[in-house]
């Protein structure tokens, strides 16, 4: 049985331990700098440039909260057995499923925590660039990248209890990182393909989570020409988001309750 | 510890000990003359990073292509020849002058991510749709936006190469919107930086051109002189000096008898290079012969045709020989 408190409890020391280590702070500001070197470019002058910068900062901002996500993710459980801290607390009446739902949620907390700071910064950089902030897309953006972080931490702890954490760290970055690239070679590889290669694309396609779906920064930066998604398209998002988390979720659960103590 | 000392020292010395490799030195960027593209790509260190820049230099134009297109990603500029065109028609002003909705230019435009009719992907494909900037390019009237938001790409793509000529010119000329001041600046950095490139002496005529009319009187025609020692005729004389520049650098570097029909025409010059040189040359001759006289004029112009027997070039000549009272050569057809 799952407690919720439990879950809290664990996720709350996550978010603690995250926080304390200062490591956020340091991926903050080190992106933060690269968005203050794009801001500080002079742009011949001209005022109100701001798609630019949003593009920038979007990019840099979501790539910083999922290098994050990815490294508190894959190292919450080996550390666990590392360190062997987890005897003592398996030793308390916390079951596996709560124990990993909360080192979960307390990693989806950082995220967040994360995400806030940096959101603080973009709306200070396009306040001080004398841009307006599209709302609607922006918060749906947000949102959107949101899930695709709960899919990377799901898969980041799955790939944790399959692989040590180096190899974790690693799969999972190159998964983020080749998203996009491989969403399109899919597209183009399928025309020229025969059949056989064809019903792999097509596997691909519906097997691995295309990242690039929760990416609505295109948009967002030309938010002048492109309204807000639908209700529709948000919810179909979310189950397709969801979906994919609850697998891996469920993997890396599996995985982590095979594991002897 | 010393092991890691000397092994940073060797590393910092690496780009240092890069200079002696053979052949050449590597000077990366995209958009600059086929000579330079060869020496690049013969030198070593091109073999070893030129890739890499060339890629960034790509990825960075079609950024401006998606900004000009509010974010929607075009399969068909992707290729080069076309986004050249595309370019030249809507930055350059060739064939298509200022216009920047010549929609037949994009009527067989396909975006990256493909219509539902030639999509596998099911609903997936339907959600990218959705949420990527994307519309059916066979429904909507094709758009493109006042070209602004484009300019900090240029100063990037400048910055990380200022041998990137093509966004020097292409900069320059959606600048000239905004302030023209600010458009002869970065031309004369693009300058500063590529001394011997031709068509940025051209750019910088045509903004000194921009920058005299709006100093005119308004309603002026083309043509109309400027009050002695103003502003405005200063701007008319550095356009005048920087088309005669223009054609005569355009001129020593032009292959020798270069035809477009010619069996292997030079990879060092282009249609687009013919018509900016061409451009630079009637201007120095039209300018040469408002704002300085019909005798300098005629000089150019008897300069110029024969290094340069395009009809268009006989033209200007005959019409310099009849302003100084001579007989106009006869056209061959």
């Amino acid at each position: 049985m799952i407690s919720l408190r439990g879950v809290f409890l664990i996720a709350k020391s996550v978010l603690i331990e995250a926080v304390r280590r200062r490591e956020i702070y340091v991926i903050v500001l080190a992106a933060s700098l690269l968005i203050g070197m794009v801001m500080s470019i002079d742009f011949f002058d001209i005022k109100g440039l701001t798609k630019f910068y949003r593009e920038t900062a979007l990019k840099v901002m979501g790539m910083a909260t999922a290098a994050t996500v990815i490294v508190l993710a894959a190292r919450q459980l080996p550390r666990e057995f590392e360190r062997r801290t987890i005897y003592p607390l398996m030793a308390r009446p916390i079951s596996r499923l709560t124990f990993i739902a909360g080192k979960l949620l307390g990693v989806m907390f950082s995220a967040v925590f994360c995400f806030a700071l940096f959101m603080l910064i973009f709306v200070f950089g396009t306040w001080r660039l004398g841009g307006e902030i599209p709302w609607g897309l922006f918060l749906q953006h947000i949102y959107l990248q949101l899930l695709m972080l709960l899919i990377l931490a799901t898969l980041s702890f799955w790939l944790s209890m399959l692989m040590n954490f180096d190899a974790a760290l690693t799969v999972g970055a190159l998964f983020y990182f080749s998203a996009a690239f491989a969403s399109t070679v899919i597209l183009y590889l399928y025309d020229s393909s025969g059949t056989l290669f064809r019903w792999f694309l097509l596997a691909v396609n519906y097997g691995i989570p295309q990242l690039t779906l929760f990416d609505l920064s295109g948009k967002a930066v030309h938010a002048q020409a492109w309204e807000p998604l639908s209700f529709s398209v948000m919810a179909q998002l979310t189950a397709y988001g969801l979906s994919f988390a609850v697998i891996y979720f469920a993997f890396a659960t599996i995985c982590f309750r095979r594991r002897p103590l | 510890m010393r092991r890691a000392v000397i092994a940073i020292i060797v590393f910092l010395a690496l780009p240092a000990l890069s200079s002696r490799l053979q052949p050449n030195q590597y000077k990366g960027g995209r958009s600059r003359d086929q000579q330079e593209r060869f020496e690049r790509n013969s030198s070593a260190v091109a073999q070893m990073l030129g890739e890499f820049r060339i890629s960034m230099g790509d990825i960075l134009f079609l950024k401006t292509e998606r900004y000009l297109h509010n974010g929607m990603a075009f399969k068909a500029h992707l290729n080069q020849k076309q986004l050249l065109n595309v370019y030249d028609h809507d930055h350059n002003g060739h064939g298509a002058g200022d216009e920047h909705h010549d929609e037949h230019d994009h009527e067989n435009l396909q975006t990256i991510i493909p219509t539902r009719a030639h999509d596998f992907r099911g609903f997936i494909g339907e959600l990218e749709r959705q949420v990527k900037p994307w519309q059916d390019p066979s429904e909507h009237h094709h758009e493109h936006t006042d070209g602004s938001e484009l300019l900090p790409w240029y100063r990037v793509m400048t910055l990380a190469d200022p041998h990137n000529v093509r966004a020097y010119i292409i900069g320059g000329y959606w600048l000239k919107n905004h302030s023209i001041d600010e458009g002869i600046r970065f031309i004369s950095e693009g300058i500063r930086e590529n001394p011997d490139v031709f068509e940025l002496r051209l750019s910088l005529g045509r903004l000194y051109m921009n920058k005299a009319q709006s100093l005119m009187p308004p309603n002026s025609p083309f043509g109309a002189l400027p009050e002695p020692n103003s502003e405005a005729e200063r701007c008319f004389l550095k356009a005048q000096e920087a088309f005669e520049i223009a054609a005569e650098m355009g001129l020593k570097v032009r292959p020798a008898g270069w035809s477009q029909e010619a069996e292997n025409p030079s990879e060092d010059w282009s249609i687009f290079r013919e018509e900016d040189l061409l451009e630079a040359m009637g201007k120095a001759i039209q300018t040469g012969r408002i704002y300085r006289s019909k005798e300098h004029a005629l000089e150019l112009a008897e300069r110029y045709y024969p290094l340069l027997p395009d009809p268009l070039m006989l033209r200007y000549l005959n019409q310099m020989r009849q302003l100084n009272g001579l007989d106009a050569l006869p056209e061959t057809p």
